[in-house]
């Protein structure tokens, strides 16, 4: 027998890191041969070969680091043995608030995850606040696990926002749910912004969708679902010209930021991006009046999540003539029965601006709830105003139809 | 009998002057691209179509952040130039024109100051921004009057760092600062221009002398100095940068210490290498005695026919900081920018919360050209951020 080797004591390493540390675990960037550990951290449930999670990596990250970094997924690894336990995706916005988003390895039940959660805020948070001095970060969860609550409180963050039943966790549901925490030097300029309402979960809906439509006899060819005055068909590359047309023609104020100023060809070019996609995890669909065929506005579906089965329903009316007639309001049920009966979603949302009330009044006369609400939002008249998150679900909807 | 002639500006809502009116830009505006498009060079209408497509995008919003948008007589249509909308941080923008080559300096001035006229208020009334700012060829009094009074103020100045037909003219900058802002986080201070005439307490040396002679120097050195060596900064680099970065205990930036992706950090190289022509040329700063990489610098937004660039550096590790690497290494580099490149001058921008890198720019001869205020968030506040330009004559007549 040989004399044994005397082994070295593992060096973590994290060793001489001085951000993004805490006492059990660390973060750190991920490289193209952590491919070798992906089911532990990488955000996707398909069984894939190791080369070809290297390789969506190496395209993920890319080769500009400030874009990256803007949108950074970090691995959380142990200090113990530096396996990876998942990886936490930091989305910064406009450099003045992030938002945190856990993935966690499969194998874990809630509790391991959820002190996996804890411990990445309590060093997190604070270095986000304090060193990169943003003015507030949010944290997103599956379920509202008490050890992630009362990290969440001894941060002195608050609860901003339940999506009910968004989330597929194994056999079950999960409410979505949200926590922001303020900067407190911005509070003491800004004053505190209002906190999260939740709307009634009963709850009368002053404009449901009819048990069934009335279309005109004629029915386009291209329409893709129909309803009394119009159809949606989708949207196509030309049409992006007309938009375009309406927005510099805008007279209302409906957002914060101003009217929009889309590039003609680039709005057309983004419908046919998103219908080359296999599995598209957004839809757009222009909605036409059915007697004269014109564009009026669009309607679509963002974050299209087949796995969760929901999405975030967005609508534009371009046609201020088409405003304030029921058109809007048609359209989005026509929205809601392709979503809900057809691509089978068990529930949607919406995010709207405080500043928008139009739209926040339709959305909460079809059947929507107020969900959630972000403090800081956007730039406005008196400083900062805030955006709404409101849910519903696919029950809900097909209960109130009358 | 003719029908009258309708502009296609009828019915807009906004960015509508009284002579001209602004429009998004389209592809088959490549065919009067010499009058708008901001490459100077003499390009087939379909080879510019094919870049306007390519650039345009398939992101309305992308695109809407970084917006060009055509400036065009309300007379007949007929573009005259073209003014760039650069947003920044959903809170600032700037602007910046491009002109009908074949236009005087006078006419370049007048739609210069009736498209600020229409669109800075708009921008901060409207768009809610907080700051909005313009960038100009030389001082016209057209423009600087337009900018007086829209309530504006000179934020920059950066010394013969255009050159138009011939000649050399300052790159003046304007700031329009939301008076509502004003009212909530008080009147930041505005740009002091430093002394033309001034002391450069660390200037290049004559000539360098590296220790052990050429023999001993490292193979794929570009420029060499007495401790240091400039080479191309290899993918592999960015393992050691990127942990670097995270040992800092410096608090050098206002928005906290850089997480920098070691794999996106090395193809960031690999593709600055493949542009032709290089806007950013980027070097690993090494040591000679052992070949240790210390930090990285380089010169972006790199204009050959204007010859200028903007400087940049990092120390990665804080070991490294505060033993004079950085000015070598920057005089390393200047010495590049102006003796082989043939730049006429360079600048350079740094946060005010950064107040060791400005002395060290101020100590190697750089002056203070302009000020950014509002620039990054800052404990219930905003920092600034500081210009400085150099121009080569000065830096060769520095060396000692």
């Amino acid at each position: 027998m040989g004399v044994s080797a005397i082994q070295k004591p593992f060096v973590s390493r994290s060793e001489g890191q001085t951000l993004l540390i805490g006492p059990r675990l660390f973060l750190r960037p991920v490289e193209p041969d952590d491919a070798a550990t992906a089911v532990h951290w990488y955000p996707n449930r398909a069984p894939l070969p190791v080369e070809a999670v290297r390789e969506r990596i190496e395209r993920e990250l890319g080769s500009d680091p400030n874009t990256e970094a803007a949108r950074q997924r970090l691995l959380i690894c142990r200090r113990c043995d530096d396996r990876p336990v998942g990886s936490v995706l930091f989305v910064y916005e406009n450099e003045r608030a992030c938002t945190l988003r856990f993935a966690h390895d499969p194998n874990r039940p809630p509790d391991e995850r959820a002190t996996v959660e804890a411990e990445v805020m309590r060093f997190a948070l604070p270095f986000l606040i304090g060193q990169r001095r943003l003015m507030k970060v949010t944290t997103d969860h599956t379920g509202d696990h008490p050890i992630v609550r009362e990290a969440a409180m001894s941060l002195g963050m608050r609860r901003c926002y339940r999506l009910r039943e968004a989330v597929r966790f194994r056999d079950r549901r999960c409410d979505r749910i949200g926590y922001e925490l303020l900067n407190p030097t911005w509070i003491r300029l800004l004053g505190m912004p209002r906190r999260m309402t939740e709307g009634p979960v009963e709850r009368v809906v002053r404009a449901p969708a009819p048990l069934a439509w009335s279309p005109p006899s004629e029915v386009s060819p291209q329409a893709v679902t129909t309803g009394n005055r119009i159809e949606l068909r989708p949207f196509a590359p030309g049409d992006g010209a007309t938009a375009t047309h309406w927005f510099l023609r805008e007279q209302e104020d409906f957002y914060p930021q101003g009217p929009p100023l889309r590039n003609p060809w680039t709005y057309g070019q983004r419908m046919a991006a998103i219908a080359r996609e296999g599995t598209p995890d957004q839809i757009r669909l222009a909605i036409v009046e059915s007697c004269s065929g014109q564009v009026l506005g669009m309607i679509g579906v963002a974050q299209l999540d087949l796995h969760h089965s929901r999405g975030k329903t967005t609508f534009e009316i371009f046609q201020p003539a088409f405003r304030g007639k029921g058109y809007g309001t048609e359209a989005m049920h026509l929205l809601l029965g392709y979503l809900f009966d057809r691509a089978g979603l068990h529930m949607v949302y919406a995010w709207v601006s405080e500043f928008n009330q139009r739209s926040l009044a339709a959305l909460r006369k079809q059947g929507y709830r107020e969900a959630g609400y972000f403090a800081w939002e956007d730039l406005s008249d008196d400083g900062f105003t805030g955006g709404i998150y409101l849910d519903l679900l696919a029950s809900e909807w097909r209960a109130a139809r009358r | 009998m003719t029908d009258p002639f309708v502009s296609r500006s009828e019915g807009q809502a906004f960015f509508v002057g009284p002579t001209v009116f602004l429009r998004p830009v389209e592809p088959e505006d490549a065919a009067s691209a010499p009058v708008w498009h901001p490459d100077p060079w003499p390009k087939p209408a379909e080879v510019i179509e094919e870049q306007l497509k390519d650039q345009l995008g398939d992101d309305p919003d992308v695109e809407a952040d970084q917006q060009r948008l055509l400036i065009c007589r309300r007379a007949d249509d007929r573009p005259l130039g073209s003014v760039f909308f650069d947003y920044e941080h959903g809170r600032e923008c700037t602007l910046w024109f491009t002109h009908d080559p074949n236009r005087s300096l006078d006419e370049r001035a007048a739609v210069e100051a009736e498209v600020m006229t229409f669109t800075l208020p708009w921008l901060l009334e409207k768009r809610n921004l907080m700051k909005v700012s313009s960038d100009h060829l030389g001082n016209h009094p057209l423009v600087a009057a337009t900018a007086a009074g829209l309530g504006m103020r000179q934020n920059y100045r950066l010394r013969e760092a255009y050159q138009y037909h011939g000649e050399r003219y300052d790159r003046i900058g304007y700031e329009l600062l939301d008076p509502r802002w004003i009212a909530t986080l008080g009147m930041p201070r505005g740009m002091q221009e430093g002394p033309i005439e001034r002391e450069v307490r660390a200037p290049a040396p004559v000539r360098w002398r590296p220790q052990g002679g050429p023999a001993e120097l490292p193979t794929n050195a570009i420029i060499t100095g007495d401790r240091l060596s400039l080479r191309p900064f290899e993918p592999e680099d960015g393992k050691l940068a990127s942990r670097w970065l995270m040992q800092d205990t410096d608090d050098s930036f206002p928005n906290g210490p850089d997480v920098v992706n070691p794999w996106a950090f090395g193809q960031a190289h690999v593709a600055l290498a493949k542009e032709s022509p290089p806007t950013w040329l980027r070097f690993a700063i090494v040591r000679n005695e052992d070949d240790q990489l210390i930090g990285a610098n380089g010169i972006e937004n790199l204009d050959l026919l204007h010859r200028t660039a903007e400087t940049e550096s990092t120390i990665f590790h804080p070991d490294f900081r505060n033993q004079g690497y950085g000015t070598e290494a920057k005089h390393l580099l200047l010495e590049y920018a102006f003796d082989r490149l043939g730049l006429h001058m360079v600048y350079s921008w740094v946060s005010e919360f950064n107040t060791r890198s400005a002395a060290a720019l101020r100590k190697q001869g750089y002056r203070e050209a302009g000020y950014f205020a509002w620039a990054d968030l800052y404990q219930g506040n905003f920092v600034g951020g500081w210009y400085f330009d150099y121009l080569a004559a000065e830096w060769r007549a520095a060396r000692k």
